[in-house]
């Protein structure tokens, strides 16, 4: 200003040129950022740019939780920044500025209100056309004077940049997880395909396993009834019987085990299912080194559900304890009707308390949250699918119950079923 | 480079009006992007009726700000640059152009509440497109007739002559302009603003609000001026000289294809906002004539 009017147009013209020259910059920021980089990573490269456009005390991002409609503080560059921004923050909040500032899309300065004295905030609002991001605060000590046009376009196209290359990265992010459970969901569909066949396979293998062992039992007998037998081979006899017996046993059960799961309710004694299943495990010799505990009360009511489907949660839960306990233990199962409890208020009649408690290795705390994931699996060395507890989880929440796990480091785990008595 | 009917329109016009040196000298530095909030409001502030006035408008409802805005220099970091310069652009247009031609007031009333339909209409559009700039889109509305205005001012027969006809024949105020002046209304906005030195997007909307797929880079907004500009005519909101419907450009329809929900939804929104705004502004001059003679109030 007191210039001529020629040298001034001549200044606003080199001005304007460094201007375009900055926001040739701006627009090659996209380039910097790799879709695949994560919110933490977008924002270094913005708050770097934001320093450099103008002399910040400090800025930060909020974004809008998704969900709640809340903003909350992601990254205060310096980190000494945060509690004081989230004061600031929340008193702009207050007021009503963050709702003006976002509604308006554009850049503002306002008088700070806690972060005092004489600090300017920037409101940069992270908008987009679908999206309301979220905010980046610059906290300056610039006089609001001495801030010119050309800062507040700068600020302005960064932020809009910025929230570009955030939406592109949440969208992608989203399209992520969303082929991630995809692809989880058609691995389980495959897996349980695999099962199923492999149960129509194994039933139609029991029977015919069966039919042979009838007649080697038969010849067995015939043979122990012979005369002229010497101890010897009545001792061979009698041990052929036995393992022809345990051999039906075992065929006999899986069998039962392998009819495909059908989706039919009906009225059931758990004393019998958990009978079942004890009595199978019983056949398996790489579970003779555990000592079964059993604690079934014998006031159980009748549930209301599948059975095979409660069995099987019960497989996989024995499984699991054998293998928590390579060196042997105790496997307790324990069963208790409780009349006055409810799961969700809705069984006046009462719930059903299984817990099934190893003394093996325990389960990591950091593990904890994801045993019931699917394809989550610790048995690395012994091909386990990740699948079993997952499975046990769904027909739990199918009959409308609950399962809870309590475990300790070498000391051993616990799951807690309960399940609602219902009339059938 | 001028083309040749536009120089006819110079020629016959020799008495453009003329913007205050103020709003000259802040339009300049506006320009500048060196320019600091100090030396923007150096200049305002050095002009009181223009000083009360910006605060009164930042602090009006049309911005919704939650608290009170009491300096020049706060209104400009707060709305930036650009929104100062638009809001003193028109405040000193509506200025150089109210009560100085007695003998059409009525027309002219009209002809404001038509243009400030049509801003209220852009808003609103703009408003449901998500734009960034609805506030500019705003003022576009206000000045996009500007050059009826000017016609009315400087060629008041002729434009006379031009609104019977519209009346008389089945023809559009601009097919009227053509037959009698041998230019219209937008070509005369064009050589108004150009002369004013409004930004470029203001002076291609107001050249191409006709056809805006001419305007450019712009074409978007002026389609939108365009389409508020059919909507107020189709609400009845104020005249533009005839009472007749501009021809609905295809091109600019087509950019949004509004569902007949959103049309009504749009008009109703217009309609609504309109008779607000008009009744506080009635009460508004009566209150206080010496500061303000804009049509912003909310």
């Amino acid at each position: 200003m007191g210039k001529g009017p020629v040298s001034s147009v001549e200044i606003g013209y080199k001005a304007i040129l460094e201007f375009v020259d900055r926001m040739e910059e701006i627009t090659q920021l996209q380039d910097r950022v790799d879709i695949t980089s994560n919110i933490s990573q977008i924002w270094k490269v913005f708050s770097a740019e934001i320093q450099n456009a103008i002399r910040v005390d400090g800025c930060a991002l909020f974004l809008v939780e998704e969900g709640l409609q809340e903003f909350s503080l992601r990254h205060a560059d310096p980190m000494a920044l945060g509690e004081g921004i989230r004061n600031e923050v929340d008193l702009q909040i207050a007021c009503g500025m963050f709702a003006w500032v976002i509604k308006r899309r554009k850049p503002a300065l306002v008088p700070a209100l806690f972060l005092k004295p004489n600090k300017t905030l920037v409101m940069l609002p992270l908008v987009t056309v679908r999206h309301i991001l979220g905010m980046v605060i610059v906290v300056t000590s610039i006089d609001e004077s001495l801030i010119t046009h050309e800062n507040i376009k700068v600020l302005g196209m960064l932020a809009k940049q910025c929230a570009l290359v955030m939406e592109n990265y949440l969208l992608y992010d989203r399209l992520r997880k969303e082929h991630e459970r995809l692809l989880r969901a058609q691995h389980q569909i495959l897996q349980a395909e695999k099962l199923a066949s492999i149960g129509r396979l194994t039933a139609g293998a029991s029977h015919e396993i069966l039919n042979p062992l009838n007649v080697l039992s038969g010849y067995v007998q015939l043979l122990q009834i012979q005369p002229n037998l010497d101890d010897k081979s009545k001792q061979y006899l009698n041990t052929i019987q036995e393992q022809v017996e345990r051999i039906a046993g075992i065929v006999n059960s899986l069998y039962r085990f392998s009819r495909p799961i059908e989706t039919r309710k009906e009225t059931f004694s758990l004393l019998e299912v958990i009978d079942r299943v004890v009595q199978l495990f019983g056949h398996e010799r790489r579970n003779d080194h555990l000592v079964w505990d059993l604690k079934i009360a014998n006031d159980l009511p009748m549930l209301h559900g599948n059975p095979d489907a409660i069995a099987q949660v019960l497989v996989i839960l024995f499984s699991n304890a054998r293998d928590a306990m390579p060196d042997g233990g105790t496997l307790t199962v324990e069963a208790t009707f409780l009349p006055e409890a409810a799961i969700s208020g809705l069984e006046p009649r009462g719930v059903v308390r299984i817990r099934v408690a190893d003394t093996g290795i325990g389960i990591r705390e950091e593990d904890l949250g994801r045993i019931f994931d699917p394809f989550f699996t610790t048995k690395q060395n012994q091909n386990g699918t990740g699948l079993g507890l997952s499975l046990a989880y769904g027909i739990i929440e199918e009959h409308e119950g609950t399962i809870t796990v309590e475990s300790r480091l070498n000391q051993g785990t616990v799951f807690t079923i309960l399940l609602p008595v219902r009339t059938g | 480079m001028v083309p040749q009917h536009l120089k006819q329109v110079i020629q016959r016009i020799h008495d453009l009006p003329t913007l205050p040196r103020t709003i000259l000298k802040i339009t300049e530095l506006v320009n500048n992007p060196k320019t600091s909030a100090k030396d923007l409001a150096k200049v305002i502030t050095d002009d009181q009726v223009l000083t009360a006035r910006l605060l009164k408008l930042v602090n009006s409802s049309f911005y919704g700000f939650p608290q009170k805005i009491s300096t020049v220099t706060g209104a400009i970091v707060l709305l930036g640059f650009d929104a100062i310069r638009n809001l003193l652009l028109t405040t000193s247009v509506f200025d150089l152009f109210s009560n100085k031609h007695k003998a059409n007031k009525d027309l002219q009333e009209k002809f404001w509440d038509h243009s400030l339909g049509c801003a209220i209409g852009a808003k609103a559009i703009g408003s449901f497109l998500k734009s960034e700039q609805v506030e500019e889109l705003f003022v576009a509305g206000l000045l996009h007739d500007i050059g009826k205005i000017v016609e009315m001012m400087i060629l008041p027969q002729e434009f006379e002559l031009a609104v019977q006809k519209t009346r008389d024949t089945p023809i559009t105020i601009y097919q009227a302009e053509e037959e009698v002046l041998g230019f219209t209304h937008t070509e005369v906005g064009r050589v108004l603003a150009e002369k004013w030195n409004l930004p470029s997007k203001l002076t291609k909307i107001i050249a191409h609000h006709h056809h805006p797929a001419k305007a450019g880079r712009f074409a978007e907004e002026a389609a939108v001026i365009h389409v508020a500009d059919i909507f107020c005519r189709a609400l009845g909101l104020g005249s533009g000289g005839d009472e007749r419907m501009p021809p609905l450009e295809p091109d600019a329809w087509s950019r949004f294809t509004f569902s007949s929900a959103v049309i009504d939804h749009l008009l109703q929104e217009i309609d609504r906002t309109f008779y607000d705004i008009s009744s506080v502004l009635v009460a508004t001059k009566a209150e206080d004539k010496s500061v303000s003679s804009m049509p912003i109030h909310g």
